[in-house]
């Protein structure tokens, strides 16, 4: 409740007198020019540079918040997919491995999860992004990619946990030892990245104006966890010729694939790594193309 | 020089209604709007059922030009809804003008909104960073001024808690105590004072009056006239998404004042408090009007003031005589106005009269008065009397053409009337030092 409290004239005694307008000739200044822009437009760096430390301080936020007043702090982050994994054996375990294979079923699981982990959080995070900053956007600007963007980058902190306990850990425990093909690593970790960015960025201009994607990307997310088979089965050959001549279709198959290659060693799958970098690409300039889009009207309709 | 700020035409339309965006409109519904229309496309003759609700849209801001030159205080006033707002938030990049233009140079701080971005789980520390750079402010920036900042706030102690934790008085001076050390070239400050105790809202005045007289450019929104008339030397009045004044302060306020009445009339027939026998008549009701002949309860120093009182007679009175006092806030009656002396004869039969009641100037310092009817026989005791029957405010205004600001000089002064007087200056003369007194040379 707001409360408009009169200052009683004798208490202001502002009688100094005014300076004039500056007396000294100003520095250059920059213009900046506000106006209605229609149409499209894409993202404008400069902007996003200018604005660097309020993305760091967005992502602090985020991950402070996220573990303040818990007990068991940064620790969540590698929980999850450990948790996940030990279901995910009992459940498949009998079906989905491989017996006898040179990596152990749960290490194969364990590291199929860790970059899933990350995209379903990433996804999910930045979705609500706008919608969780909205006190944000009605009063103050900066550039609004800088929401999903920190959401993403949070998730890449959680994810460089994981990912430290997979090298540091998991694989010593059974013995295996990270080769060439790491050198792969940045280019999928890249692509990932940008499938993330690209789909997050597009669901949280979506979710502003339709708030049904706050229930359906959960829901989506789980079933595109189930349907991709790359996750669970070591041994693909044992899914039907049509599924395995669909499954590359599926962006995250080609992630998941190749991340294990690089990080565990194995073969690459070159193709499904295109298909995968392609649709990274796309869905990138699309989901920030749109989100520019919409943009404009966010303190409008939020 | 060229202006800090340019405003050209700037315009804000909003859709209210069937809005294409409207954030409760699920995606079956878009869905079906959408099938729906192009169906209708397709199909003209087809339509058939509700036809689609005409949008309706109103202009927040319509309009809007103004320039504002580097190191000047501009106030922007206007009742709510004005679309003072709007504009603040088209300044601040928040929301898209839907036409005009606005260019400013130079780095632009806006305070829409005190503790924008706090965070409850966070600490005071965390949040004056955080805070700080959603507002602007580089991290080595925040770093240098932490300590100023977290003295002004008079919070130290409880730097380390949870925001959440907080007083809303603790929560509103550390947000003000890192929008205070700002360092933009353009301020904007959007009615944040409204929240605070008295002495927190001085300090913070002080501190922008500081910024004030660094020579940068302060866009002020207000509804307190003593701030917006102590800080800033123009204001625009906004009304209905126009801006229907831009000058001197003193004399949109007063513009503001007299546009923000309400019907200002009371019915007398059921007060009791009241002094005299009635045996006459008793006062009905009584209205102020100003020289528009608009019902007013606000007037400017200067302005005519036309007072309506309606009074029942009950027996026929001759010669009576029919006063107004005026009285301010602490009881000491300031004028007095009565019939007889301007030479209206009355004889009052039974019924109801109507009297009007014209002062060509209001005079008297700005403040808050009361008025008191009153009839009588003239010479007799008085008949009937309300005291204090109605309230109006006195603004001040600039009655002698050369600014004389009133309120500057109510601090011991509460009952003053302002009367003209002329005034000559004869300079020193230097005496010359060979004429001695007695005219002798030496």
């Amino acid at each position: 409740m707001r409360t408009t409290t009169e200052i009683p004239n004798e208490e202001l005694a502002l009688a100094l007198p005014r300076k004039g307008p500056l007396a000294e000739p100003p520095k250059a200044l920059a213009l900046t020019v506000i106006e209605r822009k229609p149409g499209w437009r894409f993202v404008d760096l400069r902007d996003l540079w200018r604005y660097r430390e309020l993305l760091f301080f967005m992502v602090w936020r985020d991950i402070k918040v996220r573990y303040k007043q818990t007990a068991l702090g940064a620790t969540w982050a590698i929980l999850q997919p450990l948790a996940t994994m030990a279901v995910l054996v009992m459940l498949l375990g009998r079906v989905a491995r491989v017996l006898d294979a040179a990596i152990p079923y749960s290490l194969f699981l364990f590291a199929g999860l860790v970059p899933w982990m990350f995209f379903a959080a990433a996804v999910g995070t930045a979705g609500n992004s706008v919608m969780g900053n909205q006190h944000l956007v009605t009063k103050i600007y900066f550039p609004r990619l800088l929401m999903p963007l920190a959401a993403v980058a949070a998730a890449v902190v959680d994810f460089l946990i994981a990912f430290g306990m997979l090298l540091l850990i998991m694989m010593p425990l059974h013995g295996v030892r990270p080769g060439w093909s790491l050198i792969a690593l940045p280019l999928v970790l890249l692509v990932l990245v940008m499938l993330a960015v690209g789909l997050g960025t597009l669901l949280a201009a979506l979710t502003v104006a339709y708030r049904d994607f706050r229930s359906i990307v959960p829901l989506t997310m789980q079933l595109w966890m189930f349907s991709t088979s790359a996750l669970f089965f070591q041994d693909l050959s044992k899914l039907g010729p049509r599924t395995r001549a669909l499954m590359p279709l599926n962006p995250m198959h080609g992630v998941i694939v190749n991340f294990r290659a690089a990080v565990l060693g194995g073969p690459f799958d070159l193709p499904a790594a295109g298909i995968s970098a392609l649709c990274a690409v796309v869905l990138l300039v699309i989901g920030c193309i749109y989100f520019r889009r919409v943009e404009r009207s966010f303190a409008d309709i939020i | 020089m060229r202006p800090a700020i340019r405003v050209e035409h700037l315009s804000k339309q909003y859709r209210i209604g069937a809005r294409p965006h409207d954030p409760n409109r699920d995606l079956r519904e878009a869905i079906e709007a959408g099938m729906k229309g192009l169906w209708g496309r397709l199909w003209p003759w087809a339509r058939s059922g509700v036809a689609e609700d005409a949008p309706d849209y109103f202009w927040a801001v319509k309009d809007v030009s103004f320039e504002v030159q580097a190191g000047e205080v501009i106030g922007i006033i206007g009742r709510n809804g004005a679309g003072k707002s709007t504009v603040l938030k088209m300044l601040s990049q928040v929301v898209e003008p839907t036409s005009g233009r606005i260019e400013y140079r130079g780095r632009m701080a806006s305070l829409l909104e005190v503790g924008t971005g706090f965070h409850p789980d966070l600490t005071g520390r965390e949040n004056i960073y955080l805070n700080g750079s959603l507002l602007g402010m580089t991290h080595r920036e925040i770093a240098r001024k932490f300590d100023e900042i977290a003295a002004f706030s008079e919070i130290e102690r409880f730097l380390d808690t949870p925001v959440k934790r907080y007083s809303s008085g603790m929560y509103v001076r550390l947000a003000f105590a890192v929008a205070a050390h700002l360092e933009p070239e353009i301020l904007i400050v959007d009615e944040v004072l409204a929240v605070g105790d008295v002495a927190f809202q001085k300090k913070c005045l002080g501190k922008i009056s500081d910024v004030v007289h660094g020579g940068r450019t302060v866009l002020f929104v207000s509804h307190n006239m003593s701030a917006i008339s102590g800080l800033c030397q123009r204001v625009l009045l906004m009304e209905k998404g126009r801006v229907t004044f831009d000058g001197p302060t003193h004399a949109g306020i007063a513009r503001y004042t007299l546009s923000a009445a309400i019907s200002p009339s009371v019915d007398l027939t059921g007060v009791t408090n009241r002094q005299g026998p009635g045996e006459f008549g008793r006062f009905r009701s009584i209205a102020l009007f100003n020289a528009a002949d608009e019902p007013c309860d606000q007037f400017a120093m200067g302005e005519a003031l036309t007072v309506e009182l309606e009074l029942e007679c009950r027996q026929r009175l001759y010669p009576a005589e029919v006063g107004l006092g005026l009285a301010n806030a602490f009881g000491a009656t300031m004028h007095l106005f009565v019939s007889a002396w301007e030479g209206l004869e009355l004889d009052l039969e039974p019924g109801r009269h109507r009297f009007r009641v014209t002062i060509p100037q209001v005079l008297v310092f700005p403040g808050a008065y009361v008025l008191t009817p009153f009839w009588k026989r003239q010479g007799n005791r008085v008949d009937d009397q309300v005291e204090a029957a109605i309230q109006l405010t006195v603004v001040g205004a600039d009655v002698t053409g050369h600014n004389p600001y009133f309120e500057r000089y109510l601090q011991n002064n509460k009952t003053v009337v302002y009367c003209p007087s002329r005034w000559s200056h004869t300079p020193a003369v230097e005496r010359e030092p060979h004429l001695l007194p007695g005219g002798s040379r030496d």
